[in-house]
């Protein structure tokens, strides 16, 4: 069962993905859309896991399942060596940096207004 | 669908390790390979129909990987033991970015000795 709510929570977040990609025709933005808000959805999520108040099939379907598929660590890397093969090395830089640190901010943000005990 | 349930399935193997996650990096990192592998051989992208080629490389290999468990695990990791956390940071970066270059050049080196 527990499979069942990853996979039905997978193929919602890997579509809302593609979707913005689509719809957002640049390159790099969309990825790091979906990751930063896949992030900040994520940082909730784990704060209502833990505290109980999600159950543990809604973790499955939301944390697991369309968090996870709705960010993307392999497109991530991808689209960083393209721009390293084309010897875009800044840009490269600029955007691990602003992926990472974003992300990271804004996790550690939510869970440390809302309290959250590691 | 299918690769968030690879990467569930992923993560029950290395069930009960809570000092490291082992299971999100693992994931992370053969994703890179496959997805740049995928992307650089002209003999996928020519025998498959477009919506298949989009469906498995977007689709699975991109659920099958994850930002945000990443980003969470890192914090989370900062309030353990900040030399892991960074430790995390670089080689899930280092380590993905290297094997997006192993899968490029695994990918164009076939193509090259046809």
């Amino acid at each position: 069962m527990s499979f069942l709510y990853v996979a039905v929570g997978g193929f919602f977040g890997s579509i809302l993905r593609f979707y913005i990609s689509t719809k957002l025709d640049k390159r790099l933005i969309g990825t790091w859309i979906a990751n930063i808000t896949g992030a900040l959805l994520l940082a909730f999520i784990v704060y209502a896991h833990e505290t109980r108040i999600l159950s543990e099939a809604f973790w499955l379907f939301l944390g697991v399942g369309f968090c996870g598929a709705y960010t993307t660590f392999s497109t991530f890397g991808n689209e960083v060596l393209q721009l390293l093969l084309q010897k875009q090395f800044v840009q490269a830089a600029w955007y691990i940096l602003i992926s990472i640190l974003v992300s990271i901010s804004i996790v550690s943000l939510i869970l440390w207004s809302l309290r959250y005990q590691f | 669908m299918i690769g968030a349930t690879l990467r569930y399935s992923v993560s029950l193997l290395f069930a009960n390790n809570i000092l490291f996650p082992y299971d999100t990096l693992f994931v992370n990192l053969i994703g890179c390979f496959i997805l740049s592998y995928l992307l650089h051989q002209d003999l996928v992208r020519r025998n498959f129909k477009p919506e298949i080629f989009t469906g498995s490389t977007t689709g699975i290999i991109g659920s099958f990987t994850t930002f945000s468990t990443f980003s969470v695990e890192v914090v989370s990791l900062f309030h353990s033991s900040i030399s892991f956390a960074i430790f995390y940071i670089i080689i899930s970066i280092v380590g993905g970015i290297f094997l997006c270059y192993i899968g490029y050049l695994c990918a164009t080196k076939r193509q090259e000795s046809k």
